[in-house]
C-alpha cells in the first residue's frame, strides 16, 4: 500500500524531477519564479487577514469564531472547484486501472492510493489559505488548546469531504450514458464552475462605497459560511471552529463522523460503478460503426487546413485554451453585471466604462480610440496558443508531416490560414459587440477589424515561428503541449513588444496631435510593415520542421 | 532502388548510426535487423527523410533525398515503428489527407482504399473516429494510408507488429508481390523466422555499425545456421 501511494505520489506530482539531480534544479528554479509571482497576492490575504483579526481585538469585536469559519468555508470552497478536475484527472485520465487491477491490491486500496495525491495537493492549498487563520486565532482571540487543536484537526480534515465530492460527482458524470466520457462535456462543466466561483468571489469582493468596518467584516464573513453550508455535512466543523470545550470536541467528532460517512459512501459507489464497468468489460462495448463519408480530392493547403480545423475543434483544451481570451472578456463582463444586480446598482463597473468611453473629449480623439480599438482586439487573437503550439500539439504524429511530399512552407501557411479562419471569426463577432457599445461609423469598424487582422496575422507568423524552430512533442495530453508550452509565453511577450510599439506609434500621433488620416495611415502601414517581415522570417523559419527530431 | 553511402548519424556523443553503406535492389526484400538501440529506426528515418545525416547521403531511385526531398518522398511509403495518427480523424479522412498530399486521383484513391481496406478488413472501421481504434487497427490504418498512392519504394519500420494473423499473412503476401514487380522493400523487424523466410538480403546492425549483409545462405558459416544462430554470434562477438 505504501509502496502504491509512494508510486500514485511520484507519478500525479511528477516528483522524479525533484528526487532526480539533473532535474532539481530547473524544477526548484520554477517554483522559485512562482513563489515570487504569487508572493505579493498571497502576501496582501494574509495582511488582510492580520489586520482583520487586529481590529477585532482592539474592538473588542467578538467576531472571531465567524473569521475562522468563514476562512474554513473560503479554503473549502477552493477545494472544491480546484479538486474536480484533478480528481477527475486521477480517476478517469490516468488510465493507469489496466496496470493496477491485475495487481494483488484491494481495489479500496487503489481508490485511496489514487486520491491521496490530490489530498496532498488540496492540503497545501488549505493549509496556505486557512493556516493564517488559525494563527491569528490563536494569538489575538487568546483560544483554548482545545479549541486551537480542534481548528487544526479541521484543517488537516479540510480536503476530505470536498475531495469525495467530487469524486462522487465524477463517477456518477462519467457513467450516465453519451455524455459522461466526453472531453466536451467536461470542459463546459468546469468552465460552469468557473464561472460561478469567479461569480461567487466577486460577490465576496463586490464593496459598497463608504461601508462601516464591521458592517464589512460581519457582511462578508456571514456570506462566506453560507456558502461554505453549500458543502453538505460541513456544518459541524464550521459550528465546531466556532465554539470551545466541550461543544467543540463534540462537534468536530460529529463532522469526523460525516467524513467517515463521505468515504463509505464514495467505496460502495466506486465499487458499483467505478471499478465495476472495468471488471465487468463494459468501458468496451461494442460501437456502432459509422458509414464513412465519400473522399473527395482537395488541394493540399485545404486538406491540411480541414485536418488542423478537425484535430483543433475536436480537442476541446485545444479550442478553449485557444480561445481563452474571447471567452474571458463576455464571462468577466457578466461577473460585473451580476455585481451591479447584487450591489443593487451601487458597483457599475461597464456604466463606468460606458460613460468613460462616451466622454465628449474622445471625440476629438477618435482615429487614437479605432486604433487602440483594433489593438484590443489584437491583442485578444494574440492571446491564443493556436499558433504558437500549433507544432506542438501534433506532438509525436509529426512524423507525418516529415514524411508527406510536401514543403515545411506549405505546412506553415496550411497552420497558418487555418488558425487565422478561427481568429477572424470570433473577431468579427466581438467587433460587432463593439458596435453595440461605441459610437463607430461602419468605416471606423471596417478599420479596426481589417488593422486587428493584420495584427495578429504577424502575431501568428511570429507563433508558429517560434513553436517550429522547438516544438514540445512529447506530452501524454494535448493540454500538455498548450498549457505547459513555453513557446506559448514567448510568443505572447514579443506580440506584446508589437502592440507596444503600435503603442509608441500612437503616443506620437496623440503628442504631435496628427489629424486622423494620418493616424489611421500610419498604424495600417506599420502593421503591414510588421507582418510582411513577421511572414518572410516565418516562412524562412518553417524550414526548421526538417531539422526537428520526432 | 536504396542507395545508403557513408551515413553517419551522431545524437551527442552517441553515434547511432555509423559511416553505413548498403544498398537495396530494384526487385528485392531487404531485411535489417538488430538488437534495441541497434541503428535500425534511425536509418530508416534518415532513408525517409525524417532525419539529416551528419555525414553520407541517401538516393532513392536515383533521388538524392537530402538535395530533393518532395521528390524522392513522393515515391515512397514509410511506415513507423508506433502508429501515431491524427486521432480526432476518422479513418477515411485520414487516408484522404494523405492522399491528397500525394496528389492521388479520385478513381485511384478510391480503388486503392477499397483494396487495402479489403485486404486488412478495415471496410466497416473507415467512418470511425481512430482514437476509438485498436493498436493493430491504427497499424493498418498507417499501412493504408501509406499504400494509398502506389508508391514504388517501401520502407516499413517493424510493420508486423500488432497486425493479426490474417493481416499479418496479407502484408507478407504484398511485400513479395510488390517487390517481384520489380520494387523495392525495406523494412525492419525483430521477428528472425519471417526475415529467414521472406527476405531476399537481410542486414544485421549492431551499434551503428553493418556487422553483416547478404542472403540468408551467405551469411551462413556452418551447414545449419538459423538466422537465429548467426544473428546471436554476430551480436554476442
Amino acid at each position: 500500500m505504501i509502496s502504491l501511494i509512494r508510486t500514485q505520489l511520484l507519478v500525479s506530482l511528477s516528483l522524479n524531477s525533484l528526487l532526480r539531480r539533473e532535474k532539481r534544479l530547473k524544477t526548484l528554479a520554477a517554483a522559485g519564479v512562482l513563489t515570487l509571482c504569487l508572493a505579493p497576492s498571497y502576501g496582501g490575504y494574509v495582511l488582510m487577514l492580520g489586520k482583520a483579526f487586529a481590529f477585532m481585538r482592539q474592538h473588542h469585536l467578538p467576531l472571531y469564531g465567524m473569521a475562522v469559519t468563514g476562512t474554513y468555508a473560503l479554503s473549502q470552497l477552493m477545494v472544491l472547484f480546484v479538486g474536480l478536475p484533478m480528481v477527475y484527472a486521477t480517476l478517469y485520465q490516468a488510465k493507469d486501472l489496466s496496470i493496477l487491477l491485475p495487481l494483488p491490491i484491494r481495489p479500496g486500496a487503489i481508490l485511496a492510493a489514487k486520491l491521496v495525491a490530490t489530498y496532498v495537493v488540496e492540503l497545501l492549498i488549505c493549509i496556505a489559505f486557512f493556516a493564517p487563520s488559525v494563527v491569528f486565532y490563536a494569538v489575538y482571540a487568546d483560544a483554548g488548546a482545545v479549541a486551537i487543536g480542534c481548528a487544526v484537526l479541521s484543517m488537516l480534515l479540510l480536503p476530505a469531504n470536498p475531495i469525495a465530492i467530487c469524486s462522487i460527482f465524477s463517477i456518477l458524470v462519467a457513467n450516465t450514458p453519451k455524455i459522461g466520457r466526453s472531453k466536451w462535456f467536461w470542459y463546459m462543466a468546469l468552465m460552469v464552475a468557473m464561472v460561478s466561483a469567479s461569480l461567487c468571489f466577486t460577490t465576496i469582493t463586490a464593496v459598497a462605497p463608504r461601508p462601516e468596518v464591521v458592517d464589512l467584516l460581519q457582511a462578508k464573513m456571514a456570506q462566506l459560511n453560507r456558502l461554505g453550508r453549500l458543502i453538505p455535512g460541513s456544518v459541524f466543523a464550521l459550528r465546531a471552529l466556532a465554539s470551545s470545550g466541550g461543544t467543540a470536541v463534540l462537534n468536530t467528532l460529529l463532522s469526523l463522523a460525516v467524513t467517515a460517512a463521505y468515504l463509505a459512501a464514495l467505496g460502495a459507489l466506486s465499487h458499483w460503478l467505478y471499478f465495476g464497468p472495468v471488471l465487468r468489460g463494459d468501458s468496451g462495448t461494442a460501437k456502432r460503426s459509422r458509414r464513412a463519408e465519400p473522399m473527395r480530392v482537395r488541394s493540399f493547403l485545404t486538406s491540411y487546413m480541414r485536418k488542423e480545423f478537425l484535430c483543433t475543434v475536436k480537442d476541446p483544451p485545444v479550442i478553449l485554451n485557444s480561445l481563452g481570451g474571447y471567452i474571458a472578456v463576455p464571462v468577466v463582463m457578466a461577473s460585473y453585471a451580476v455585481m451591479k444586480v447584487q450591489t443593487k446598482g451601487k458597483v457599475d463597473v461597464i456604466g463606468a466604462i460606458m460613460n468613460s468611453l462616451h466622454r465628449p473629449e474622445l471625440a476629438s480623439h477618435l482615429a487614437v480610440v479605432v486604433v487602440g480599438l483594433a489593438l484590443a482586439l489584437a491583442l485578444l487573437g494574440s492571446a491564443t496558443s493556436l499558433f504558437s503550439a500549433s507544432y506542438s500539439k501534433d506532438g509525436r504524429r509529426l512524423w507525418l508531416e516529415k514524411t508527406l511530399p510536401v514543403t515545411p512552407a506549405a505546412i506553415f501557411l496550411g497552420k497558418l490560414l487555418m488558425g487565422m479562419c478561427v481568429v477572424t471569426a470570433f473577431n468579427l463577432v466581438t467587433v460587432l459587440a463593439v458596435k453595440l457599445i461605441l459610437p463607430l461609423s461602419p468605416w471606423q469598424l471596417v478599420y479596426a477589424f481589417v488593422l486587428s487582422e493584420v495584427a495578429v496575422a504577424y502575431n501568428a507568423a511570429i507563433g508558429l515561428a517560434i513553436d517550429c524552430r522547438r516544438p514540445k512533442l512529447v506530452w501524454k495530453d494535448t493540454v500538455h503541449a498548450v498549457k505547459q508550452n513555453l513557446n506559448v509565453m514567448i510568443a505572447f511577450l514579443i506580440n506584446l513588444i508589437a502592440l507596444g510599439v503600435n503603442g509608441v506609434l500612437l503616443w506620437v500621433c496623440v503628442r504631435h496631435q496628427l489629424p486622423a488620416a494620418t493616424t489611421y495611415s500610419a498604424a495600417m502601414a506599420l502593421n503591414a510593415l510588421m507582418l510582411a517581415a513577421a511572414m518572410t522570417v516565418g516562412l524562412r523559419t518553417s524550414g526548421a520542421l526538417d531539422r526537428v527530431q520526432v | 532502388m536504396i542507395e545508403i553511402s557513408g551515413i553517419t548519424k551522431r545524437f551527442g556523443a552517441t553515434v547511432a548510426v555509423d559511416h553505413l553503406d548498403l544498398q537495396v535492389m530494384d526487385g528485392e526484400i531487404f531485411g535489417f535487423i538488430g538488437p534495441n538501440g541497434a541503428g535500425k529506426t534511425t536509418t530508416i528515418k534518415t532513408i525517409v527523410g525524417m532525419l539529416r545525416p551528419d555525414e553520407g547521403e541517401v538516393r532513392v531511385n536515383g533521388i538524392d533525398v537530402l538535395r530533393n526531398p518532395i521528390a524522392a518522398k513522393s515515391i515512397m511509403a514509410y511506415v513507423p515503428d508506433t502508429p501515431d495518427v491524427y486521432e480526432k480523424l476518422t479513418g477515411i479522412q485520414y487516408i484522404g489527407f494523405v492522399a491528397d498530399a500525394f496528389r492521388v486521383p479520385a478513381d485511384e484513391r478510391k480503388r486503392r482504399t477499397a483494396e487495402l481496406a479489403s485486404v486488412f478488413e478495415m471496410e466497416g472501421a473507415l467512418g470511425d473516429l481512430i482514437e476509438s481504434y485498436s493498436h493493430g487497427m491504427r497499424q493498418k490504418m498507417v499501412l493504408i494510408s501509406a499504400l494509398v498512392h502506389s508508391p514504388r519504394v517501401w520502407v516499413l519500420d517493424e510493420p508486423l507488429v500488432g497486425l493479426d494473423p490474417k493481416s499479418a499473412f496479407a502484408l507478407k503476401t504484398m511485400m513479395r508481390q510488390h517487390a517481384d514487380a520489380g520494387n523495392t522493400v525495406f523494412f525492419s523487424t525483430h521477428i528472425l523466422e519471417v526475415a529467414e523466410k521472406l527476405c531476399d538480403r537481410i542486414g544485421i546492425i549492431v551499434q551503428g555499425k553493418l556487422v553483416a549483409c547478404g542472403a540468408v545462405d551467405e551469411l551462413r558459416t556452418r551447414k545449419d545456421d538459423t538466422l537465429e544462430s548467426i544473428f546471436m554470434d554476430l551480436v554476442d562477438r
